[in-house]
């Protein structure tokens, strides 16, 4: 395809500048993530999991109610189509990403994906608790342990919902925390300080850090290597789970096991 | 309760997990963008402008629905408020972009301003083209080659804007894209070559305009070539950005406007 060959003559002082187009910024990979309006972590978070090189992020966001409980939760599922619609809409998308995990429970995955395909029909569809069940599955694990930032409502709908999709969880802890905003402020250093003592509980096969607003990135890798066991996190498994549905294979360095598989 | 229940004790509860709390994720400084619904390009060039830690970039989009014209242009004004509250609703963003340089040119940048100002009020607001036309005075700049990607429609509203900004126009190209999603696969290759001929003219810098062109791997080689200052769009941004949070600091490989500073 060639652009700059349709001179109209309207302005005649603009040169024509003809150029062959290529493949765009996002060959290997385009993707869509639908971001809550609160969170202020997720962006950064997937993108230190994507590679640099032909992948693309591109986001939308949703009202998120103040608090994260079940009833505001729920409330985004009939919004989630009118924001998926603003991303790229004359574009190929490979996937668009629900990025909330609690949200995604409470909706449930085919409640999100239905939402989205009524904008996108036909599109590849990811969220992270999906994802991140997905991947403490291809890592063989049956018995983990789970922390979570939420408050304790939420706590027993993401409870639930994990043992609902055959996991027994031998240990689970939360810093028990309302909203984005604060959930944000939680340093990485106290994520990896829980994840190793929940992680570390006998007989658990991987522990599962639930939340995209929760900075786990930078202390990830670290908790495997102290606990031995892998190490799920939303963001990472959404990114992993985006890359796998575009067909994307890289490992990843620093990332977990979940990459090397 | 029936039998076969799970007797509760045997539930291990949500045990509360220590926690203190750190200046978030974007100790530095937090940028939110709006960006086009088309737009492929914007999030990523942004970031690779401002390689600093603790800068966050949150981004949402706003429709402008299918080709951009001076009327579709005009109309995301209306929009501007809504797409406004979606980013970090309860936070306090250093600075607030509108990242269309052809919409902000159309809107006018205080009509823009104003939009977002029902939302936000008081948030400091930028966008491509007042960045832009700030760098090119710094430099000294009177008369200034042009390259877009837009319709002759389009440049007529972008010749007489960077006119009635008191800049005189030595030359101007284009590439004249028929919509948002050719604009995104323009080749930096083609960038590059287009602006070395612009540049190249009698003039005393060069302004690449449009936030959807992938301009940030080649404006140091067009700066080395012609001798020339040149300003792009989400370079231009970029600067702004960082200038008006008080981040300090040389950002080099994209030209002097972002390495001088």
């Amino acid at each position: 395809m060639a652009v700059g060959g349709q001179h109209s003559g309207l302005c005649d002082d603009w040169r024509t500048l003809n150029c062959k187009l290529d493949d765009g910024p996002a060959p290997r990979a385009a993707i869509g993530l639908i971001t809550l309006s609160t969170d202020n972590v997720i962006e950064g978070e997937v993108l230190s999991f994507l590679p640099a090189e032909g992948v693309a992020l591109y986001r939308s966001r949703i009202p998120a109610a103040a608090k994260n409980t079940p009833e505001g939760l729920a409330a985004m599922a009939p919004q989630i189509g009118g924001v998926a619609a603003m991303l790229l809409p004359d574009d190929h998308l490979d996937v668009i990403a629900f990025g909330c995990t609690s949200g995604a429970m409470v909706i449930g995955p085919a409640g999100v994906a239905a939402a989205i395909h009524t904008a996108r029909p036909g599109v590849a569809v990811s969220n992270p608790v999906s994802a991140a069940l997905d991947g403490l599955r291809a890592l063989g694990a049956k018995r983990i342990a789970l922390l979570t930032p939420y408050p304790d409502r939420t706590n027993a709908v993401v409870g639930d919902y994990v043992a609902g999709q055959g996991f027994e969880i031998l240990a689970k802890g939360s810093f028990k925390q309302a909203g984005g905003p604060v959930i944000a402020r939680i340093p990485p250093e106290d994520v990896y300080e829980a994840g190793v003592a929940l992680g570390g509980t006998a007989g658990v096969d991987a522990l599962f850090v639930s939340c995209t607003a929760l900075r786990v990135a930078s202390v990830l890798q670290r908790i495997e290597d102290r606990i031995g066991r892998p190490v799920v996190a939303s963001n990472q498994a959404l990114a992993w789970d985006c890359l796998r549905r575009a067909g994307v294979g890289d490992a990843v360095p620093n990332a977990g096991r979940l990459f090397s598989l | 309760m029936p039998d076969t229940a799970v007797p509760a004790a045997s539930i291990p509860p949500w045990e509360k997990m220590a926690v203190t709390f750190d200046k978030g994720p974007a100790p530095v400084a937090k940028f939110g963008l709006v960006c086009l619904d088309c737009d492929q390009v914007i999030e990523s060039e942004l970031r690779i402008f401002m390689p600093i830690p603790g800068v966050s970039l949150l981004s949402t989009r706003i429709p402008l629905g299918g080709q951009g014209t001076p009327e579709t242009l005009a109309a995301m004004e209306a929009h501007i408020p809504e797409v406004a509250r979606l980013i970090l609703p309860d936070d306090k963003l250093d600075v607030f972009i509108f990242g269309c340089t052809s919409g902000s040119m159309t809107i006018g940048p205080e009509r823009v301003e104003a939009a977002v100002h029902k939302a936000r009020p008081g948030v400091p607001v930028t966008n491509p083209v007042s960045a832009a036309a700030a760098a090119l005075r710094q430099f000294g700049a009177r008369r200034i080659a042009l390259l877009t990607p837009y319709s002759d429609e389009i440049n007529a509203v972008v010749g007489r804007y960077i006119a009635s900004q008191g800049f005189d126009i030595a030359a101007r190209g284009s590439f004249k894209c028929e919509n948002g999603v050719e604009i995104g696969l323009v080749p930096p290759e083609a960038i590059y070559e287009a602006g070395v001929r612009m540049g190249r003219t009698d003039c005393d810098a060069l302004f690449i305009s449009c936030a959807g062109l992938r301009a940030s791997s080649v404006v140091q080689r067009i700066e080395d070539a012609i001798g020339k200052p040149v300003v792009t769009s989400n370079q231009a941004l970029a600067w702004d950005c960082l200038r008006r949070a008080g981040v300090e600091g040389s950002v080099p490989g994209f030209g002097r406007l972002l390495a001088d500073r």
